[in-house]
């Protein structure tokens, strides 16, 4: 399966998006990012917590110290089980959640020091489109008016209602949508479809960077070919850059130029695409590849890896993936790995890589 | 012929409508042997799954069974009273579904759950249902399965539901069980976990099971047969290597294409436009015609189910089938 090549930025396949990474500009950066959850406290439980009397309540760490790159073009997979993390990082860098701590960067810029119009700007550039077509479309607008309002609201349609209607029907045509419909609601339309008024609208606002939030998952397999085919089409037209969140390895391994993999909000392996599936490093990675079907013609035996994903709220020590790993030893108990290079382009948090 | 545990004939089931009856399985035949794995696959509408409740009888009132039968080791089930049918069902005929909280009650403990089902068929002490039970857990790997028992469906997580679910399923070692979807809600890494022990089990107890999926990656895994559904009907019928390495029906081959999968990073995938028809309305003659670049005015009346090579029980569903590929 492996093919031996010395050149790691060799690019895997055709499309412009593919070429020496390294080179492109990052778009977004995200360094030592972290977000913890607990429950709100009420007033008598603070003080409590003030005077010692209580003890402060349990986190969850979602993201723990996560740095990950996006670079101008290219698309990003992000893999994980439920529960760890990866959602809560495309939040993050949309916006919607802000980090506990750590720091965002934009076009090489610490968002922190960005005036606010080119916060703004920077927010309004990196939209999402969510998994579930059927909550994040507002049952009560018709498809023109879901589509028209942000535009509309951030002063990018200019004229009045018919620019603003001719505006409405190009987003819907490229999205692979009959103008013709527009009048309709979401309830009138298949999963399919809904899921293309979810990108239409996403892409009115002119973004350059989608966070696609397990935006296929929710799919039939045709249907769900049509959007990915509609995604790499999108890409080529408007120069997109995306962040692919999926738990979905195929589909990541479809899409993605490089893969990043999650595992109890931490990032454990980053590579290029050929490389994550040709010469996984991490335990944790060669578990997923090896666990996820595809299409074969002999049966085969599974044998699976043991154990679930620990709790958040109660993390094992050293490396989160000690418990489960075949290979996991003394120093895999005690110590958190980092995430270094063990190859151009290629990372991995394992303490295998240092025993040689 | 050898007599199969499970042998369905022209299975239609309807449920009525403004305009008639409508057929949401229609003219479905199969059979399944002891030992064997039957994966029935489609995707949302294609009716694998109401073809499934129809065999165990779950079919919900207004809808019925209205045309063929189903052989069950020589009875035919559509014959048999509600009381006869509930006798066999959990004893004889098991089913796991999607979501195991179907099959949970959630304000019961899992103790009174399955020595409830072990009682409802079978004559034994309350303690010899308990160490049934106990084994049931610890064969579908449940970790502790003393301790377990006391807790309620709510304590465990998805994957150890699931597997609760399948124990209850195994308690009374059924002849058959009907798997719709079980690792659909699942992760990959705790899917591979429930299909490995779901594998082991109806191994080692010559169990016949029908895998309903959408997935004809995780059925080709591990099933021998493969059923592929579209609108109500069977259109392609084989062994796995039959069905995907030389599919002959072209709704099977868009499906096929349409999954990301290995040396085709990239590339476009061979998608199948459109979507699937509502059972409501019915494209004349084959369902799949609009959807199909084979296409022609043959297409405008219903194909019957053509064997595929003289040997084989390859059939398909078609007048313009894909060419055979040789292996």
């Amino acid at each position: 399966m492996t093919t031996p090549t010395n050149d790691m930025a060799s690019p895997p396949a055709a499309g412009a998006g593919r070429q020496d990474q390294s080179v492109r500009p990052p778009l977004w950066e995200l360094r030592g990012i972290s977000r913890t959850f607990s429950n709100r406290q009420d007033v008598v439980s603070r003080l409590g917590m003030k005077l010692n009397l209580i003890k402060p309540p349990a986190k969850v760490h979602a993201l723990d110290s996560v740095n990950l790159t996006v670079r101008k073009g290219e698309v990003v997979g992000l893999v994980g089980e439920s529960g760890c993390g990866k959602s809560t990082l495309g939040r993050v860098v949309a916006g919607v959640l802000p980090p506990s701590s750590g720091e965002l960067y934009w076009h090489g810029k610490a968002l922190s020091t960005l005036s606010g119009a080119e916060r703004h700007s920077a927010r309004l550039r990196t939209q999402m489109v969510f998994q579930n077509p059927f909550a994040s479309l507002n049952p009560r607008m018709p498809v023109s008016e879901i589509v028209a309002e942000a535009p509309r609201v951030h002063g990018i349609i200019k004229g009045g209602r018919a620019a603003e209607q001719s505006y409405v029907d190009e987003q819907l045509r490229r999205a692979g949508l009959d103008p013709a419909m527009k009048g309709r609601y979401a309830h009138q339309f298949s999963g399919g479809q809904r899921q293309r008024i979810g990108i239409a609208r996403a892409l009115a606002v002119q973004p350059e960077f989608l966070i696609c939030d397990e935006a296929v998952a929710a799919l039939d397999v045709s249907i769900q070919a049509q959007i990915l085919n509609l995604f790499m089409d999108l890409r080529e037209q408007l120069d997109l850059t995306y962040l692919f969140i999926s738990h979905d390895l195929g589909v990541v391994e479809h899409v993605s130029d490089r893969v990043a993999i999650m595992y109890l909000g931490r990032i454990v392996e980053e590579a290029a695409v050929a490389d994550v599936f040709e010469r996984a490093n991490h335990p944790y990675t060669l578990a997923l590849l090896q666990e996820a079907p595809h299409i074969e013609t002999r049966k085969r035996r599974f044998s699976a890896i043991k154990g679930e994903l620990p709790s958040a709220l109660n993390p094992p020590s050293g490396c989160y993936f000690h418990p489960r790993c075949p290979h996991a030893f003394e120093r895999c108990r005690a110590e958190r790995p980092v995430l270094k290079n063990i190859a151009a382009d290629h990372k991995s948090a394992c303490h295998l890589n240092d025993r040689h | 012929m050898s007599q199969a545990l499970l042998q369905v004939e022209q299975l239609s089931t309807a449920f009525p409508a403004i305009n008639g009856a409508v057929r949401v399985v229609d003219g479905v035949s199969f059979s399944v042997d002891r030992g064997m794995i039957l994966g029935l696959v489609g995707e949302s509408g294609s009716g694998k799954s109401m073809t499934g409740f129809s065999i165990i009888g779950l079919v919900e009132k207004p809808g019925r069974i209205d045309a063929g039968r189903i052989l069950f080791d020589g009875v035919d089930l559509t014959t048999l009273s509600p009381e006869e049918m509930r006798r066999l069902r959990g004893r004889r005929i098991a089913m796991i579904f999607q979501d195991p909280m179907m099959t949970l009650n959630p304000v019961l403990r899992i103790e009174t759950q399955m020595v409830e089902a072990l009682r409802a068929h079978r004559s034994i002490s309350r303690q010899e249902a308990r160490r049934l039970s106990r084994d049931a857990l610890g064969e579908v790997g449940i970790p502790s399965p003393d301790e377990r028992l006391a807790a309620y469906p709510h304590q465990f997580s998805g994957g150890m539901r699931q597997r609760v679910a399948i124990a209850i399923a195994l308690l009374h070692r059924p002849d058959l069980i009907i798997a719709d979807e079980p690792t659909t809600a699942l992760d990959v890494t705790i899917q591979g976990q429930i299909l490995a022990a779901v594998q082991k089990l109806a191994a080692e107890y010559n169990t016949a099971l029908i895998w309903i999926s959408h997935d004809l990656a995780v059925v080709s895994h591990i099933a021998d047969n493969v059923a592929v559904m579209y609108a109500g009907r069977i259109v392609e019928h084989g062994t796995v290597a039959e069905v995907v390495h030389s599919p002959r029906h072209p709704y099977t081959a868009g499906l096929l294409g349409s999954i990301p999968s290995r040396n085709r990073r990239g590339a476009r995938l061979a998608q199948i436009p459109g979507s699937m028809p509502s059972p409501h309305s019915l494209p004349v003659g084959c369902s799949f015609r609009p959807r199909c670049a084979r296409a022609d005015r043959q297409c405008e009346q219903m194909p019957a189910m053509i064997p595929s090579g003289a040997e084989s029980l390859h059939t398909y569903r078609c007048f313009n089938p894909l060419s055979q590929k040789t292996q």
